[in-house]
């Protein structure tokens, strides 16, 4: 053979075996294949059809809804899931259709027929359709006819299982299972009305005020109770629609006509309402349930009756039921009397707290004392509504009457509230009072003991001793003997200056101080000691104090006041050891 | 064209073309071995083209180059010497481009492993199954992320232009970008550490850099029923710019967290959190977050079950806004906190509604599961009822229980009102609680790092009933006290300390209590303070009353939690109830006591001694210290030896003990008792003397003790032949070793009076022995009024040289011994008639008949005796 053919074609050969082996052209093609399968980032369209159901999901302005079998907005889990588990499927291409023909098979033969579900996803450049078949044997894999865009030429893929897992994902794992769309800030107002059986309707409307506080617009003006306002909000944002109703969606003859609403719930939240009717409640042999119809979609859903005892009896529930909220700065005087007593507690314009008395006698009020009171009047409130139109003139209201007690408030803005108290003798801690602003009514269930009693030294200010000099020696000495017991100068260990430079008392326990004694419950309590506290600028407080009673009670009194207080623990365990 | 010359110019060049076909065959062979086989590539040569950063370095092992444009690797490592090491296996790139120039030009890559390990933290973080691809400006990746208990598969893909922007904006280089990848793969571990996760994970996410960065990451289902986390569904956009979140929402099914040592496990949760800064730019926290879950349960320490939880935080102003809210059968809560962050003020407004009995809320304290809270109602108000914004702003703080059993203590009601701090911690100025008979009001304060609080009540208060609140340091205070439930106790206490920290509670109080036992003791009434600090507990006893007196002193109990001593330190006066309180001074007392019948002793005692240990060997023990002076004249029995009065001393020091009851009243004489024992070399003296003991007293006091303690000193029990005058005076002087006082060795004397003594057993059986002799003695010569003699005591040996035992008309002088182990007796005894004593007749021949019976020899046993008369046949 002439060695020039030999050699031409061996090269020839080797050219073409090259040629083969080199070109990856097809490869990529492959590859780029998979990729454009597999990748959901443009996606706009889902598309499931199956024998008895269609669904069908559009994304919308960046937002997925379900627009078949029903519309509805799409759980954001449901697209994630989809999304992530698809991209993460195996695909791989086994034969295109010729190879088909050419085996000798047709597409039925991998189970692809008329009764496949179809999976349409639909990009913003490719449309792919999935008709999934059978498994493969070793079940890991499907069998599945896949057709890009509009294109003839149709392929058999080997795809993972998990796509059949997608493929029969129910309507219910799709959609929303919230009624209400919208979250507890946004709303705005809440109005629930109810159709009573005369055909009249019963509404309860709430709305925020520019503070964030809530307030009844109807059936009355009046405040409402904020945190049970916001747990029924909760209540309300997390009603779930126990049945989408679709076979009856199918069946328009099983559609309830819906223009007679038993109940309706509408919120109010950044310019949009979201508004829901209620049907009545519909009993079945299985369960009992209610149709809704809501302002978002015309499809009627179903609702079990749970729902309704949040719609209910709002003006009861919300409403407020404290009978103060009082707030420390806005206030400028507290009164309480009676016939007996008058009892004034007025912020001066040093933004401190005075007491006065019947007698005028005037002193310094504690205000952490007075906050406390405060707290003690914010923590009472109404047991029930008696009456909305009571006058003050109400015999059991007559001011002469000692067991008629007055609270009065008065704010810094002149605003004024007034409450009376019948101090009732059989039950003390049942009683009726008027809050005579809103000519209100009503019983209460509270001891008011601590303001039948009240004195006003239980207000006094407990720092006594009001100086800002530095201490210059303290002497304890025997009442009786003069006998020094403790000298500040001479004592080392124990240093009580800073005890009674800042001194603050426990309280303050009556006003039956004198010069040798004082009383406690009945017990006459005799002075034991003097303390006599002398400052840098030579002048100097002197103060009598009783034997030790008790680790937590130590009695004393100022020499020129005739109210007794209890000395603070911290200065009773010092004192404790002085006076071993 | 001219054929001819054609052909001529093909032929000049046919060897030619033969040669080029022939090299063309060769190169393609080449071509083909090298897109076969491929060439291998120095490491020298790629060296060349690299430029890496200080410290680092980079290593090829079997790099091949084939065609087209692929290079393969076996293994490829580069070294960042502090930081990290990267280990590439089996790569495979193919480029666009023979010699890639950028990032674009690479077309695919894929390796089988990229491991990464971090040198400082020595954790790694392992990538499989690598594949990517470069197309069109995007970075295409899959891989896999696998470390014990997890896999994650990745896919994704990143703009590379928008990538390196970002890189170059942020300065990043190479060792931030790993060190970042190391901080969030701690981070992960750590977290999968913590949640103790036993189970594998898998979970596939899809990721998308761009202008954005878009992650989705699912968990794949497993079968795992027990998984710490599963239905775990998240999808986040972050800003690629600055990283911040612009958005994140999760859901998860089922996630068990670790809690304390306990676990939470909270059921379809969901989180979502989204950026608000564009809408809301003066707001202070630019986020709007909300949290909920439908049911959480608790296991462990604490056991609990709560569902629909609702949290939202939001701002819309300069302050944080946050909704809270519990809603289901047994809890009804909604909290609004409003959160300054600028100085950490805050104002809460809220109620929770709680109701114990629904709640079934369990936890685990001293090792017993108990209820945390049993009952009809718990309500918690919290009110600012004032702004912010305003000067000393408080948020108030309000509890209400109603028929409330807290740590299974008896069920009450309470009331406590106080203020909830900026720290969060709280000052309650009033507490009032009734529960049961109790009746305490006070005040409480509570801290939370660390846990300190401090509860100041005072009332009517039953202290064991909040045994259960206070731990095992106040129950030991309480372990043997019985209270009264009609007659509750009047308490006074300032109790502090730290939650967790056993011994950091301290307790100073007061408790009169009337009509209750401690140790089986019934007292009438009683002042005690209390006084319990890290140390110890202590005890002031002030007047206890009970039914034999008044007692009063201290108890210093140190505290086990704190590792002290065991030694119990006290001081006692007054009268001590010795019959009802035998428990009192522990199990070792005990035993001593229980030996005693008597109402009551008056005591002035102190000392420590050791109550608590099982293990306590008195008087081994050396480190008691402890003195005991007692008197009594109530009549009174020791192990049945019966006493009129006694007067004593025990004292012991460190190494010494003294016993000295100078007066023991018994038998209708007297007994003196001095014990002075060496407690290191156990040597002990031993000083008794007794006087004027009544035998048959004695007599029955030796049966009654030998009835009491199972001994037998006596076999004959008759005391009938006893004699109601004889007197007994005996004295000891001895010592022994290891207190052993059955072998003393000493001295003594015994001295017993008696006009019938013959009736006495030994000597009495003398005494008869002689009366049957067919001596020539009148009837009554040998009988004995008295005996009298001095002794020796060796190793359980009695010895006596002359023991006399004399009468009106004769005396027997004895000497021998008796063993007192085995009771052996080994004596001689000589008769002398003393005074005139007629001589019978029919032996007057006998000049000297007593010459006949010098001695007489008792050998034997005590309880059997045998009789020797010996007699002098020479005479």
């Amino acid at each position: 053979m002439n060695l020039k053919i030999v050699l031409i074609a061996l090269n020839a050969v080797l050219i073409a075996w090259i040629y083969f082996n080199l070109n990856d052209q097809d490869q990529l093609s492959k590859v780029d294949k998979l990729t454009s399968i597999s990748n959901l980032d443009e996606l706009t369209q889902i598309e499931i059809v199956k024998p008895n159901q269609n669904f069908l999901l559009i994304k919308e302005n960046f937002n997925w809804q379900i627009k078949k079998p029903i519309e509805w907005k799409v759980d954001e889990f449901s697209i994630t899931n989809f999304n992530t588990i698809f991209s993460h499927l195996e695909f791989n291409k086994l034969f295109d259709y010729e190879e088909i023909n050419d085996r000798g098979e047709i597409v039925s033969d991998y189970g692809i027929n008329s009764e496949s579900i179809i999976l349409k996803l639909v990009k913003s450049n490719q449309t792919i359709h999935i008709r999934i078949g059978d498994q493969t044997r070793d079940k890991r894999f499907v069998f599945c006819e896949i057709q890009l865009d509009n294109n003839p030429d149709i392929e058999i893929w080997r795809i993972s299982n998990e796509l059949l897992v997608l493929a029969e994902i129910p309507f219910q794992d799709w959609a929303v299972s919230n009624l209400v769309r919208t979250n507890l800030h946004q709303v705005k107002s809440i109005t629930s009305s109810i159709k009573l059986n005369n055909s009249n309707l019963n509404t309860t409307k709430l709305n925020k005020n520019e503070v964030g506080e809530w307030e009844f617009e109807l059936p009355f003006k009046t405040k409402a109770n904020n945190e049970n306002v916001r747990l029924l909000l909760n209540r309300l944002l997390t009603i779930k629609v126990t049945d989408f109703n679709i076979i009856e969606e199918n069946n328009k003859a099983s559609v309830p006509e819906f223009d007679d609403w038993k109940f309706k719930l509408v919120l109010n939240s950044n310019n949009s309402t979201h508004e829901f009717q209620f049907s009545e409640e519909i009993t079945s042999d299985s369960s009992s349930y209610h149709f809704c119809k809501s302002s978002y979609t015309d499809h009627i859903i179903k609702l079990d009756k749970s729902f309704k005892i949040s719609l209910s009896d709002w003006s009861t529930k919300l409403r407020e039921r404290k009978i103060f909220r009082l707030k420390n700065d806005s206030i400028q005087k507290i009164s309480v009397s009676n016939a007996d007593n008058d009892i004034k507690l007025i912020r001066s314009i040093d933004n401190s707290w005075k007491i006065t008395d019947k007698e005028n006698i005037v002193f310094d009020a504690d205000s952490l004392l007075i906050s406390q009171f405060l707290l003690y009047l914010n923590k009472m409130e109404i047991k029930e509504f008696i009456s909305f139109e009571t006058a003050q003139s109400d015999i059991e209201f007559n001011l002469e009457n000692k067991s008629v007690y007055k609270i009065q408030i008065t704010n810094q803005n002149t605003e004024v509230k007034t409450i009376l108290i019948q101090n009732n003798q059989l039950d003390a801690t049942l009683s009726k009072i008027l809050m005579v602003e809103e000519s209100l009514l009503c019983l209460v269930e509270e001891d008011w003991s601590k303001i039948f009693s009240i004195k006003p030294y239980n207000f006094k200010k407990r720092s006594v001793m009001g100086k800002n000099n530095l201490i210059k020696n303290i002497q304890i000495n025997n009442f009786e003997s003069n006998q020094s017991i403790y000298n500040l100068e001479n004592n080392t260990t124990i240093d009580l200056s800073d005890d009674f430079k800042n001194l603050e008392v426990e309280s303050f326990m009556n006003d039956k101080s004198s010069l040798d004694g004082t009383w406690l419950e009945g017990d006459w309590v005799p002075w034991v000691y003097t303390i006599n506290i002398e400052y840098s600028d030579k002048t100097n407080s002197k103060i009598f104090l009783s034997d030790k009673i008790s680790d937590k009670q130590w009695l004393g009194s100022l020499i020129n006041e005739n109210h007794t207080f209890n000395l603070p623990i911290s200065l009773i365990q010092k004192l404790s050891k002085v006076t071993k | 064209m001219d054929p001819n010359k054609a052909y001529d110019t093909f032929y000049k060049y046919r060897k030619k073309l033969n040669f080029c076909l022939v090299l063309l065959f060769f190169c393609q062979l080449l071509v083909l071995f090298i897109s076969i086989a491929g060439i291998r590539i120095p490491s020298s040569f790629i060296q060349t083209f690299m430029t890496l950063p200080q410290d680092n370095t980079v290593s090829f092992k079997g790099v091949y180059f084939k065609l087209p444009k692929i290079i393969i690797a076996e293994k490829i490592e580069l070294i960042s010497k502090k930081n990290y090491v990267i280990q590439l296996k089996n790569l495979t790139i193919s480029s666009k481009d023979y010699i890639p120039s950028t990032f674009e030009s690479f077309s695919t890559l894929k390796a089988n492993i990229i491991k990464c390990t971090f040198l400082k933290s020595k954790k790694f973080i392992s990538l499989k199954n690598i594949a990517a691809c470069v197309e069109k400006n995007y970075l295409k990746l899959s891989f896999e992320v696998n470390s014990e208990k997890t896999l994650i598969k990745m896919k994704g893909k990143i703009n590379l232009t928008k990538f390196s922007n970002n890189t170059k904006k942020q300065k990043s280089n190479l060792v931030s970008i790993f060190t970042e990848i190391e901080k969030y793969n701690n981070l992960i571990q750590q977290k999968l550490y913590e949640i103790n996760t036993t189970n594998f994970i898998e979970l596939v996410c899809v990721f998308d850099i761009d202008e954005n960065i878009k992650i989705d990451i699912v968990q794949v289902s497993s079968k795992d029923t027990n998984s710490v986390i599963s239905g775990f569904k998240s999808t986040a956009t972050f800003d690629s710019t600055n990283g911040r979140i612009n958005r994140i929402s999760t859901q998860i099914e089922k996630l068990r967290l670790p809690l304390f040592n306990s676990s939470v496990e909270l059921h379809k949760s969901n989180f979502f959190l989204s950026d608000t800064s564009n809408n809301q730019k003066d707001s202070a926290f630019n986020y709007f977050a909300n949290f909920s879950s439908n049911s959480i349960n608790f296991e462990g320490l604490i056991k609990a079950s709560t569902s629909n939880l609702f949290l939202n935080i939001n701002s819309y102003d300069e302050y944080i806004n946050t909704v809270l809210i519990l809603d289901n059968n047994s809890s009804n809560c909604s909290n609004f906190i409003k959160w300054n962050p600028a100085d950490s003020t805050f104002s809460f407004d809220g109620f929770n509604n709680l109701i114990p009995n629904l709640l079934d809320f369990k936890i685990i304290k001293n090792e017993k599961l108990l209820n945390f809270f049993r009952g009809d109602l718990i309500k918690i108000g919290v009110n600012s009822f004032s702004n912010i914004k305003e000067p000393n702003f408080k948020n108030y703080i309000t509890i209400i229980g109603n028929n409330l059993s807290v740590l299974d203590a008896p069920p009450g009601n309470y009331l406590v009102t106080g203020i909830l701090n900026d720290n969060l911690s709280l000052t309650f100025s009033n507490a009032y609680g009734k529960m049961g008979d109790c009746e305490v009001q006070g005040t409480y304060s509570q801290e939370w790092t660390p846990l300190n609080y401090e509860l100041v009540l005072n009332g009517q208060c039953n202290p064991t009933d909040i045994n259960n609140w206070m731990g095992k340091w106040w129950r030991e205070i309480w372990t043997d006290f019985e209270f009264n439930v009609d007659d509750v106790p009047l308490g006074d206490f300032i109790i502090s300390g730290t939650w967790g920290k056993e011994s950091s509670h301290n307790t100073v109080g007061e408790i009169k209590a009337s009509n209750y036992k401690y140790k089986g003791l019934d007292l009438t009434n009683s002042n005690i303070k209390i006084n319990v600090d890290a140390k110890q507990t202590s005890l002031f006893l002030n007047q206890i009353e009970h039914s034999g007196g008044v007692i009063e002193g201290r108890v210093k109990i140190p505290r086990k939690a704190a590792h002290q001593s065991e030694l119990v330190n006290f001081k006692m006066i007054g009268d001590f109830p010795l019959n009802d309180g035998k428990k009192i001074l522990g199990d070792f007392s005990e035993t001593f006591l229980d030996d005693f019948n008597l109402t009551s002793i008056k005591v002035d005692t102190h000392g420590d001694i050791d109550m608590q240990s099982n293990n306590y060997d008195f008087p081994t023990t050396t480190d008691n210290d402890f003195q005991l002076i007692t008197d009594t004249d109530k009549n009174g029995s020791w192990n049945g030896i019966k006493f009129s009065s006694f007067k004593g001393t025990i004292k012991k020091e460190s190494n010494s003990l003294l016993v000295d009851f100078p007066t023991i009243q018994t038998c209708s004489g007297n007994i003196s008792l001095l014990i002075d024992s060496n407690l290191s070399n156990k040597f002990s003296n031993i000083n008794l003397k007794t006087s004027n003991l009544k035998i048959n007293e004695l007599f029955n006091s030796i049966i009654s003790y030998q009835s009491k303690t199972k001994t037998v000193l006596l076999t004959n029990k008759n005391s009938t032949s006893i004699s109601e005058n004889g007197i007994v005076d005996f004295s000891i002087n001895a010592t022994c070793t290891d207190f052993d006082f059955t072998s003393l060795n000493g001295t003594g004397k015994i001295k017993i009076k008696d006009k019938e003594l013959s009736k006495i057993r030994l000597l009495g059986l003398l005494s008869n022995g002689l009366d049957q002799l067919p001596l020539p003695f009148p009837s009554g010569t040998l009988k004995f009024s008295a005996l009298e003699g001095l002794f020796e005591l060796e190793n359980g040996l009695i010895t006596f040289d002359s023991v006399i035992l004399s009468g009106l008309l004769s005396k027997v002088i004895s000497n021998g011994n008796i063993n007192l182990e085995n009771g052996e007796l080994n004596i001689n005894s000589k008769i002398q008639l003393v005074g005139n004593v007629p001589i019978i007749s029919k032996i007057a021949q006998i000049a000297d008949p007593l010459a006949v019976f010098a001695e007489i020899k008792i050998t034997g046993s005590w309880n059997d005796p045998k009789w020797e008369f010996l007699l002098t046949p020479t005479k």
